[in-house]
């Protein structure tokens, strides 16, 4: 019988067992009258020789293994009695564990939607990723080359399988082209060129249809065809299952579908939905290079593998390098100094963006962490407390012969009960916080994964930590109350003081770790709060709130050079002639934004490169004329780039005044010098000065920046920026530019289009979200905190009570009374308060960069939040002494 | 009853009940009734630990039981050995007799030494 059968059957097996034994004293008590007793001398005898049945059934029950179970229901249905009988103390506690727990599985939850959770693919910590390298680099996280993937696949002796991919994006029509008057909503999807053997590494399998043959990823341009993710199937084919034969195009190619993959994959990557998986061979289609299969210094392709059964990530990657080094070996120019790197595709995460993403997850966690200590603490404390009051019950139990360790399982079994029921409420919360944390994310130009709700890993946490949460803040008060000396407790509560007092004592240091912890929960929060307000004020060096951006991409349908300048060109002056339209122009990629592109090594005309690895390196961006006058971002020198800057002209570049202190000294010096970037490419000379601004956040250190002539360096993929005559005009300037688009090439597909402040956006998460949860952590903190203090407070105004009345027959004024109590639960509050300032400056100094620009011993927010402590804590103390100021000595004193 | 009783020595309980129930089906009471003609009052049973001991075998799979209609023609829980029972008696049989054996053994041997 399993346990839980038993539970089941409990009843019955009772049942069974009186039956048993009933059976056994009547047949005993029959045979005792027969042999000459009165039928009363026998039961009597009957009885004595069984010893007493009910000590037998337990002893049964202990034989049989129900015992345990049989005491947890008692516990249990004792515990729930308790709980509803002190419904105020029930709610306090459930309240602080569920807001303690609800905290920090809504901050795991999103750690865990954006870096932590597991590809939905088969066995994925066992799916690995090598990185293509340099020797001279501590860590590579470079791409290959199809060649250099090809060689590796073919010659490793120790992978089961290895397949390539790579990220493209591309724009869909059901059709060739679109007339103006089609209403079928232009739109770019992402998607990834793939070996025939991805989805196999992957293991995934479509849930319509095939995906690809060999046969289809061996001759390039060969077979167009496709696999749907399933979104996509859902959103614009509305799940037919009749697609698999029809014909998409992509990028105005046609394509046919093979297949439609499972709801739950979304590709390669952990944070961008994937749209269409393409084979390889059809690279060009997606604006990859002519010479893309051969060139191996044409790196764009990445790779997973599975590794053969017991070989380690440490030999799989030993065997790359031997492939690596007769590849360096063979083409020297491409591959010399080859590194491969192995990791998981899991620790392949962390490489470069999303590592400040998961300190920052730390972090935050950590922040939480501490505001469940606070909730334990309380919870503690009131556990405590009511041990005090139940020492009564407790010491009769114990005086009945009750063990010590039966009740502090029963005290344990309570605590359990509770963090359960917190559990519970914290899982609520956290739903609906994570719901809330979505909810505040700006609208991202890319279809990107960004799941928050909490799963079975969260949940699976979440249960561990509302248990842990149960043993410790119940075991200590449990272990405390057990141990009561049971005659000074019948005799009457006001016996016991030295009991009393070490229990004030601990009751005391939990309220000073409550304030210590506080304080440091809310420097961070304050910290945060001021760090956004930085960012608020901070001048990015442009005005967004009039502008109007959109993506597009010619590339998409395969324009050339040319076609592509020819267009952006036409573009710009028929959207400048429209009414609402002060000015438009295009970027590659907006400063601020998600994506950034650093060119260098940058030598000074006459200076020869650096060595590997040495050079100062800038940010630069691709830009068409007017982007200044667009953006509001003055030059200070110089002019700007005009359409005349073009191939057959002389290279000009515009630079920040940053670039022009660093490199010249001042901007006067820095006009008309010329500097270009290693490795040969042409001089460029300085032609203008532009404003210094923010580029990649709001906290940077000045930064240095680099804005290229678009007509000497064209780019398929642009932002477009018109800015409106005013805020009002933004939405009809929004239709104008989709219009002005659409006219030139109807087929073009316009993607993430932002409005005004919307382009600040990104720029500001990092510090809103810190400062949101910052506020709520630090908020919880010092309300659970005050609670602690106050319910101390409370209970030691109630203990003396008749020391109070003594002191105010003997002469004690009210006010005398206030300062006695205030003072006992303030020093408490002092002691607290110093010590998290020293808990708070250490760990400032631990946090560095994550502090987004603050000063980690930022005095104001270390002032603040001690005054803001004090006079909370000044309240949490002066109502308890004023209910201790009204004590009448007459009744204090007839109170024992 | 003239002569002391002894204490079962520990772990015997379980040897003895396995040994009454393997000569048939038989209810708790007749058990302790066996065990006590059979011993002849030498050796003292408490009845009360009989039904944990019956218990305890039961949970550990040496005996099942089974209600069915006794003497007195109400309803009884009947033991039977299983068959894991059976070769758990066979073993400790043994092994007591073994024991009981070496120890008077030993007790012989003691008194030749005093010679």
């Amino acid at each position: 019988m399993n346990w839980w059968q038993r539970l089941l059957r409990r009843d019955k097996s009772e049942e069974e067992l009186e039956k048993e034994l009933n059976f056994h004293l009547e047949l005993h008590t029959r045979d005792l009258i027969a042999q000459g007793y009165t039928p009363e001398e026998a039961r009597r005898q009957a009885r004595l020789a069984l010893g007493g049945p009910e000590q037998v059934k337990e002893m049964c029950r202990d034989a049989r293994g129900t015992r345990w179970l049989f005491d947890l229901l008692q516990d249990l249905r004792y515990g729930v009695r308790i709980l509803a009988k002190q419904p105020g103390f029930t709610a306090v506690a459930v309240l602080a564990l569920g807001l303690g727990i609800g905290v920090n599985t809504a901050m795991l939850s999103t750690v865990n939607g954006f870096v932590l959770k597991p590809l939905p693919v088969e066995k994925p910590s066992e799916l690995i990723e090598p990185f293509w390298g340099r020797k001279i680099d501590n860590q590579v996280w470079g791409l290959f080359s199809y060649a250099n993937y090809v060689d590796l696949r073919d010659q490793n002796k120790t992978f089961s399988d290895l397949c390539a991919w790579s990220e493209i994006s591309a724009g869909i029509s059901s059709s060739e082209t679109r007339n103006a008057g089609d209403t079928e909503r232009a739109e770019v999807l992402w998607g990834e060129l793939v070996s025939a053997n991805y989805f196999d590494v992957m293991g995934v399998k479509p849930v319509l249809g095939r995906d690809f043959t060999p046969d289809e990823d061996a001759t390039p341009n060969a077979h167009p065809v496709v696999v749907l993710g399933n979104q996509l199937w859902q959103r614009r084919f509305n799940s037919d299952a009749a697609i698999v034969g029809n014909t998409i195009y992509l990028n105005g190619v046609p394509f046919t579908v093979v297949g439609v993959m499972p709801e739950s994959f979304l590709g390669s990557t952990f944070y961008l939905r994937k749209a269409f998986y393409v084979p390889s061979m059809m690279a060009h289609t997606f604006g990859r290079r002519v010479e893309w299969r051969t060139d191996r210094s044409y790196a764009t392709f990445k790779a997973y593998g599975r590794l053969k059964p017991g070989v380690t990530i440490a030999q799989a990657e030993a065997d790359l390098n031997l492939v690596g080094a007769s590849l360096a070996q063979l083409y020297p120019t491409e591959n010399a100094d080859t590194k491969i790197q192995l990791t998981t595709e899991a620790d392949g995460r962390f490489a470069d963006g999303t590592r400040v993403i998961l300190y920052g997850g730390l972090l935050a966690l950590f922040v939480s962490g501490l505001v469940l200590v606070v909730a334990c603490a309380n919870v503690a404390n009131l556990m405590l407390a009511r041990a005090v009051t139940r020492a009564k019950e407790i010491g009769i139990r114990l005086a009945i012969g009750a063990s010590r360790g039966r009740i502090v399982r029963q005290l344990v079994t309570e605590s359990l009960l509770l963090s359960l029921l917190g559990g519970l409420l914290g899982w609520a919360i956290a739903y609906e916080g994570t719901q809330l944390i979505r909810a505040s994310f700006p609208p991202i130009p890319y279809p990107a994964v960004i799941d928050f709700t909490p799963d079975g890993y969260v949940l699976k946490w979440m249960l561990a930590v509302s248990l842990l949460t149960g043993v410790i803040f119940g075991l200590a008060p449990a272990l405390f109350a057990s141990r009561t000396d049971l005659v000074a407790v019948i005799k009457g509560a006001g016996a016991g003081a030295s009991q009393r007092g070490r229990r004030l004592n601990l009751r005391g240091a939990l309220v000073v770790a409550q304030v210590t912890i506080s304080i440091v929960v809310l420097i961070c929060a304050g910290l945060f709060i001021r760090s956004l307000g930085k960012a608020l004020k901070t001048d990015p060096g442009f005005r967004s709130e009039n502008l109007v951006t959109m993506m597009i991409n010619p590339g998409l349908l395969a324009y050339d050079q040319p076609a592509i300048k020819r267009f952006f060109h036409q573009l710009q002056r028929n959207l400048e002639a429209q009414p609402g339209v002060r000015s438009a122009s295009a970027i590659n990629e907006m400063p601020l934004a998600v994506a950034r592109i650093s060119s260098g090594p940058i030598v000074k005309e006459g200076e020869i490169d650096p060595p590997p690895n040495k050079g100062l390196y800038s940010d630069t961006s691709i830009v068409t004329p007017q982007f200044f006058d667009t953006m509001q971002m003055p030059l200070v020198q110089g002019r700007d780039f005009t359409e005349r800057d073009d191939a057959e002209a002389p290279r000009v570049v515009i630079v920040n005044q940053e670039f022009a202190r660093r490199f010249y000294g001042t901007a006067e010096s820095a006009m008309g010098k010329r500097f270009r970037f290693a490795q040969g490419t042409p001089l460029m000379e300085i032609i203008g000065i532009a404003k210094d601004g923010r580029y990649r956040s709001l906290y940077e250190d000045q930064q240095t920046y680099i804005y290229l002539p678009f007509y000497q360096n064209a780019r398929a993929g642009m932002t477009l920026i018109i800015s409106a005559q005013s805020t009002a005009a933004l939405p009809e300037v929004v239709e104008t530019g989709r219009r002005e688009i659409a006219q030139l090439d109807p087929r073009m597909p316009t993607y993430g289009v932002m409005l005004g402040n919307e382009n600040m956006e990104f720029a500001y998460l990092a510090p809103r979200l810190a400062a949101g949860m910052g506020t709520t952590f630090g908020v919880l903190a010092l309300v659970l905190a005050t609670i602690g203090l106050y319910s101390v407070m409370m209970y030691a105004v109630s203990q003396r009570t008749r020391e109070i009345g003594i002191r105010m027959a003997l002469g004690a004024q009210v006010r005398d009374m206030l300062r006695l109590i205030v003072s006992q639960g303030m020093r408490l509050v002092l002691i607290g308060i110093v010590l998290g300032l020293a808990g708070a400056f250490a760990l400032t100094r631990a946090l560095g960069s994550l502090l987004l620009g603050v000063g980690r011993t930022d005095s104001v927010t270390f002032l603040g939040v001690s005054v803001l402590l004090i006079a909370v804590a000044f309240v949490a103390c002066y109502i308890p002494a004023r209910r201790a100021a009204r004590v009448d000595p007459l009744v204090a004193l007839r109170h024992e | 009853m003239a002569h002391p009783k002894s204490d079962l020595p520990q772990g015997t309980l379980d040897l003895l009940i396995l040994k009454v129930v393997a000569l048939g089906p038989v209810h708790g009471y007749a058990i302790a009734q066996r065990l006590e003609q059979v011993s002849r009052g030498v050796v003292q049973i408490p009845q009360g630990s009989l039904y944990p001991a019956l218990h305890r075998l039961e949970n550990r799979g040496l005996l099942v039981a089974e209600w069915d209609a006794s003497e007195t023609g109400r309803d009884a829980k009947f033991y039977k050995l299983t068959r894991k029972g059976r070769s758990q008696l066979e073993t400790q049989a043994a092994g007591w007799d073994r024991l009981t054996k070496a120890v008077s053994l030993i007790l012989k041997l003691s008194e030749g030494g005093a010679k």
